[in-house]
């Protein structure tokens, strides 16, 4: 073994200070260099989207060209609420069956989609660090490790979440001119495919990967438990996602529904007043349940027993009382009208019969409410989301994915303290 | 470099222990670095010295204890600015070229020499258009070593930095220390669990052990030609325990009893030797390995 005295002498001690030719680029360098480990991968995640946004509008101006060739020229405008003027024709009929297979698949990659970018776009930002151990080389220099984890996580967020919110209101635009799918636009497969909601869904996606990462620092694992569990949390989002904003309750009081008529109002209803059923129709409402509710506003749930045994003593009084009158029967007897009365009567029928006349109606009408005030109930309700509760729902949805991606995000960087050290 | 600077401890760890769990990996871990020293951490495997050197990187925040490079405390990320750290494997983006890490190393560094960086990198011969995972184990260790160096630290770790290097390429690593350490006197802590790996490089010793409930305790430490003049081997007569009263009480770090003769080995100077007995400078070897043996902690 040799001894040390035959080392060189030392130099004086140098000036340890920083000379000013020793600069490097760490105020702004990490951002460099996340892009440059990530650019490959943002390329893809970029070219996906682009990929996406190009069917979407090539799949819009195929249906525009088929819809102008059936001569329906106009999209987007109102013809009586409706939004088309070709709905019912033949040629619509042979176009929907060609595009919904298309226009479904959209819808479906529009939920799913997102969701794998994101969890594609998290997975190695970590765990390939982790599984070769360069995060030792990157924390051992002059950065952070909160801003290594921000500058890696900010440039992959910031084209994930700027595609997806392109193709979140690309996929909006498409389905403007498609009358099938323009409505319903609170229907889950409608709303989670449509604005800035897509967007939301990349975060969580995004945000669950980073935090398995940090667990499972593999980048296999990480994609599958990422896509199965987050896909998971997206069903309970989903589920819940109706009941995330107070419904619009309309009651409508029993005695206002089977109220006595007049014929001169019933005259009126079967002339239809003049007025389309569809001029006040909210394409976009999202109906979410009904019933009845007794005196104190509690629901009162009626069997289909109760109400076939409701109907058919109504139809029995409606009937006798129609004989009485000296009615003439038509082929509509036979007890399978509807029972409405005052405001709530539909159309009249093409020939009036029992069910048609107003001693019918208003017999069967007080008979229909004096066997459902048996049950305690005194109004119907009716619960729905209105279309004007698209965008707030939207913000609330929105906030709940961004919340759980924060939150699982956090999660990660907490983790990190771990993972740096842990060999 | 001012005065104040020159006189800071480079490196004292303080009754620093690391646990992960319930199981502590290091315990009471305590030294001081000498200025300007090229000091060896030696210890077998599993003693703790990565988990000492990654707690003095920054890496992690030890559990207790308290560490300081040049008089200011060591926190958990970023790394002290006057520290560079060359972790055991050396770890490098094996998809990059060599210019690339160049460049991501300066990204990464606000203190970066450039132009020491290239002559580092010229010197191990490496070309700057070939991939990291193509160049062999001595190679990346010169490039890893290039980037740390060119961080300009006054106080350098390196966790076992020649394993798995061929001799000629341990050879071109110690050369490039060397040289770096003369040029700039700055402060080394070097670990490895070979002796001879290191030995022929540094000044100072620290001998890390596995004690029960945890590695990290410094079983010795202290400038290598103290060591050895202190530390004497004594051979006598095949004897016990008990007949060894000539000796000063605690002298003994290790006793080999044979029947017909007693090697001891003994960390002062003795009086004079009873008949029968003879005493021999030992090997730092034999020095390091008895200490290790014994477990035995210096005051």
């Amino acid at each position: 073994m040799t001894s040390p005295t035959h080392h060189a002498a030392r130099v004086s001690p140098r000036d340890f200070v920083s000379r000013p030719e020793w600069k490097g680029a760490a105020s702004h360098g990490m951002w460099w260099v996340a892009w440059r480990q990530h650019r490959l991968q943002i390329a893809v995640l970029l070219a996906v989207m682009a990929v996406s946004a190009a069917a979407l509008i090539i799949l819009r101006s195929r249906i525009i060209a088929v819809y102008r060739e059936f001569g329906c020229a106009r999209f987007g405008t109102s013809v009586n609420g409706s939004r088309f003027d070709c709905v019912d024709s033949e040629g619509v009929q042979v176009w929907w069956n060609y595009f919904s297979t298309w226009s479904q698949l959209a819808h479906f990659a529009m939920i799913g989609g997102p969701l794998v970018l994101g969890v594609f776009a998290a997975a190695p930002i970590f765990t390939r660090e982790f599984s070769h151990g360069t995060q030792v080389l990157a924390l051992t220099q002059s950065i952070g490790r909160i801003r290594w984890f921000l500058a890696k996580i900010t440039v992959m967020v910031v084209p994930l979440v700027g595609g997806l919110l392109a193709l979140g209101f690309l996929m909006e635009w498409t389905d403007r001119v498609v009358d099938v799918t323009a409505y319903e636009a609170l229907n889950e497969s409608n709303f989670f495919a449509r604005g800035m909601v897509p967007a939301a869904t990349g975060l969580m996606g995004f945000g669950f990967a980073i935090a398995v990462g940090m667990y499972v620092r593999n980048v296999v694992t990480t994609l599958v438990v990422g896509m199965l569990a987050s896909g998971a949390i997206l069903l309970g989002v989903a589920i819940v996602q109706p009941d995330v904003l107070p419904p619009h309750r309309t009651v409508t009081p029993i005695a206002d529904m089977y109220r006595p008529m007049t014929q001169a109002e019933l005259d009126a209803q079967r002339s239809g007043n003049g007025e389309s059923p569809d001029a006040n129709l909210d394409r976009d409402m999202r109906w979410l349940g009904g019933g009845y509710l007794d005196a104190s506003g509690r629901k009162v749930t009626m069997s289909n027993t109760q109400s076939a045994a409701c109907f058919e003593k109504a139809d029995k009084a409606g009937n006798a009382a129609a004989i009485a009158a000296g009615v003439k029967p038509t082929s509509n007897d036979g007890g399978t009208a509807v029972i409405v009365g005052g405001s709530g009567a539909v159309p009249a029928q093409s020939e009036p019969g029992y069910q048609d006349s107003v001693e019918y109606i208003n017999a069967s009408a007080r008979a229909q409410l004096d066997c459902m005030r048996g049950y305690g109930i005194v109004a119907s309700y009716t619960d729905q989301l209105p279309g004007s509760k698209l965008w707030p729902l939207r913000w609330a949805i929105g906030g709940i994915l961004l919340a759980l991606a924060v939150a699982f995000s956090t999660i990660g960087a907490g983790r990190l303290r771990w993972a740096v050290a842990k060999r | 470099m001012t005065q104040s600077l020159i006189d800071t401890v480079p490196l004292r760890v303080d009754q620093v222990g690391q646990r992960y769990g319930k199981k502590w990996v290091l315990r009471g871990c305590t030294f001081d670095l000498r200025p300007h020293a090229v000091t060896a951490l030696i210890g077998p495997n599993g003693a703790g010295k990565s988990t000492l050197m990654s707690a003095v990187a920054g890496l992690h925040a030890s559990t207790e204890g308290r560490i300081e490079v040049q008089g200011a405390a060591v926190t958990a990320s970023p790394s002290h600015p006057d520290l560079g750290y060359l972790a055991q494997d050396k770890p490098l983006y094996r998809q990059y070229r060599v210019r690339d890490m160049l460049e991501i190393a300066r990204h990464l560094n606000a203190r970066w020499d450039q132009a020491h960086a290239d002559e580092l990198v010229d010197a191990a011969g490496l070309d700057r258009s070939q991939r990291v995972r193509t160049l062999s184990g001595g190679q990346r260790t010169r490039l890893a070593l290039a980037l740390v160096l060119a961080r300009r630290p006054s106080v350098l770790l390196l966790d076992e930095p020649l394993a798995d290097l061929d001799p000629l390429a341990r050879l071109e690593v110690q050369q490039t220390l060397m040289t770096e350490v003369a040029d700039t006197g700055m402060t080394v802590l070097m670990s490895s669990h070979i002796l001879g790996e290191v030995v022929d490089l540094c000044e100072d010793v620290l001998v890390m052990g596995t004690a029960v409930g945890g590695g990290g305790r410094i079983t010795l430490s202290g400038a290598i030609d103290e060591i050895l003049a202190t530390h004497r081997v004594l051979v006598g007569p095949g004897t016990s325990s008990g007949d060894l009263g000539f000796l000063p009480e605690g002298c003994i770090v290790e006793e080999q009893h044979a029947a017909r003769q007693t090697t001891l080995l003994v960390d002062r100077p003795v009086g004079p030797l009873p008949e029968g007995w003879t005493a021999s400078d030992p090997s730092l070897d034999d020095v390091v390995l008895a200490h290790l043996r014994a477990g035995k902690a210096k005051p």
